[in-house]
């Protein structure tokens, strides 16, 4: 039988929980935007972007974090730029941009084997690789995102459901999108150390679709959405140390296992609620889905 | 019901009805890096006039209402509103898009979709003051939609869904309303509905433009038409507007007028005279 508190006797352990409640709950936040705009794509791509960043400033010996940041932060444009002219199918757009620059970094890798073990780290998440210095990066980040996303709540979520009436309601919807881009690029440079960035798109998405199968309102899914992400950046990381897998692995495989109980969880209540419907006229119509 | 709807968004309370706006096309081009969608559109829709915007699929309605909300930049002209470059007056501007454009996946309520209305006018941050939710529960009510304001947009019928959009244009009080199709895809009784709810803010001053394409359900009962098929075909009331020549060369295909005291009804032929002369008409069927 295993020592069930053990793990919070260690430092390292307890910098990789907070720092994974942190980048789970950041995640779970811009994830809401993520889902609804359909960026699930950009997300995944502009994580694999941002590890080229890093490793080519690993090359030039730059911080990490000022790299990957420079880096995200100039594919997020990019990416934003492509997607608001649309003319080159977007899509294949992101693919090439994100894909050569995540090639970038596998080549850079390959030829000097030598720190390819660091890197492991920010492909699939390590809560060991999780220093002070990560812990503070994710803390400002996320205040930082949750100040911007909560002091342009009406305006994000206005562009986000109706930009073209946005827009007539004097909403800065260009603004609004590039405000979007830095948040993601941000929370991804910033959860990469405990999640990986090829994990990091399904710590995005899972949280924001569970909260949307829990309810209709966008301000209930906005808050149950960053709740979902920081349950799993704790689950997730408690069964990575007594499994001893990587971090990132363990996050969304409980978010994922999350998502198929709030599945059978919503079924459940629409047959409940048809069963209540057909038994008598009283009470509200039925839902048009 | 209908009574009920026709009730005044604003103004049994005391408040004064805002006073509409003079919208006006001057020479202007539009397109989309193709063939003009929009040819040298010169029109004045006077303060208070209720106008019917008609026209085939493809015909630039859409185009013709973007512009003048300012979201389509015209390639030649300029849109006017009360004399000023519409970029410096959407304040005074509402507009209710087709609801085929809208997401209704997408989560918010009600309520939360009347409230955006004023996103940038109650504060950017997530709450919003009480009065606000009062004016919007109000404003609800005199759109027959009380009680639904914490209910999903996906859970309302087709009419409420088209008030609730209605609701986010009014809520901000404007002055031009524009509507994109405001009665596609509604039952009658809807539609009658939403045609006496929009005379209604019309008889309190707004300008109010829609587009449709049922000429004999909605265009008929409208005070004035503009007929556009990239240039404007025609304008006027229904009775002038409403005759074989204009509205053939508007739909480019054979359309007949008959009228029946007041009332003008149209009947399309969707086929030739005679089938023979369809089948004239084709080499390949004649020579098989």
């Amino acid at each position: 039988m295993p020592n069930l508190v053990e793990p919070f006797g260690y430092e390292f352990f307890t910098r990789g929980l907070l720092a994974a409640v942190l980048a789970g709950g950041l995640c779970g936040l811009v994830g809401v935007y993520v889902v609804l705009r359909h960026m699930s794509y950009i997300g995944h791509g502009l994580s694999h972007s941002i590890f080229g960043g890093a490793v080519l400033g690993y090359v030039l010996h730059l911080n990490f974090y000022l790299a990957a940041s420079v880096w995200g932060v100039l594919s997020a444009l990019l990416i934003n730029e492509t997607v608001r002219r649309r003319r080159i199918g977007a899509d294949a757009a992101i693919g090439i941009v994100t894909t050569a620059s995540f090639a970038l970094g596998v080549a850079i890798i390959s030829h000097a084997r030598q720190f390819t073990t660091n890197f492991e780290a920010a492909l699939f998440g390590n809560v060991l690789g999780v220093a002070r210095e990560d812990l503070l990066v994710v803390a400002a980040t996320a205040v930082g995102c949750g100040m911007a996303v909560f002091c342009a709540y009406k305006p994000l979520l206005f562009a986000t459901f109706d930009p073209e009436v946005a827009e007539v309601h004097g909403v800065p919807t260009a603004w609004m999108d590039t405000l979007l881009a830095l948040v993601l690029a941000a929370t991804i440079v910033a959860s990469m150390q405990v999640l990986g960035v090829t994990l990091i798109a399904a710590a995005l998405v899972i949280p924001a679709v569970i909260a949307r199968q829990l309810t209709h309102s966008f301000g209930r899914m906005m808050l149950l959405s960053t709740a979902i992400g920081a349950l799993c950046g704790a689950a997730g990381i408690y069964l990575s140390y007594f499994f001893d897998v990587a971090s990132g692995a363990t996050v969304v495989l409980v978010a994922a296992g999350l998502f198929v109980l709030s599945g059978l969880y919503a079924d459940l209540r629409r047959a409940r609620r048809r069963i209540a419907q057909l038994a008598g006229p009283r009470g509200a119509p039925a839902p048009l889905d | 019901m209908a009574e009920r709807l026709c009730s005044l968004p604003w103004g049994d309370d005391g408040a004064v009805a805002p006073r509409g706006v003079q919208l006006e096309f001057r020479g202007v081009t539009c397109s989309y890096d193709g063939p003009p969608v929009l040819q040298d559109i010169t029109l004045r829709i006077a303060p208070g006039q209720l106008v019917g915007l008609v026209g085939p699929s493809g015909s630039g309605k859409t185009t013709f209402l973007k512009a003048a909300l300012g979201l389509v930049k015209p390639v030649a002209g300029m849109v006017l509103i009360d004399g000023q470059p519409v970029g410096r007056c959407r304040a005074l501007l509402g507009y209710v898009p087709q609801v085929e454009t809208v997401d209704w996946s997408f989560p918010v309520t009600v309520e939360e979709v009347v409230l955006m209305g004023r996103a940038m006018a109650l504060g950017p941050w997530p709450w919003t003051s009480r009065r606000a939710r009062t004016e919007a529960r109000v404003l609800l009510a005199r759109l027959g939609l009380a009680g639904l304001e914490r209910r999903h947009i996906r859970e309302l019928s087709g009419g409420q869904q088209q008030r609730v959009f209605l609701a986010r244009a009014l809520f901000r009080q404007p002055r031009l309303l524009l509507l994109d199709e405001p009665t596609s895809g509604v039952d009658i009784r809807t539609r009658h509905e939403i045609l006496h709810l929009l005379a209604e803010l019309q008889a309190q001053g707004t300008t109010i433009v829609l587009s449709t394409h049922e000429l004999n359900a909605v265009a008929t009962h409208l005070p004035y038409l503009v007929c556009l098929n990239r240039t404007v075909i025609a304008h006027g009331p229904p009775s002038v507007v409403f005759r074989d020549e204009v509205l053939s060369r508007l739909y480019n295909a054979p359309l007949r007028v008959v009228r029946e005291g007041d009332v003008a009804v149209v009947i399309d032929h969707p086929w030739p005279t005679t089938p023979a002369a369809a089948v004239q008409e084709s080499p390949s069927r004649r020579s098989s």
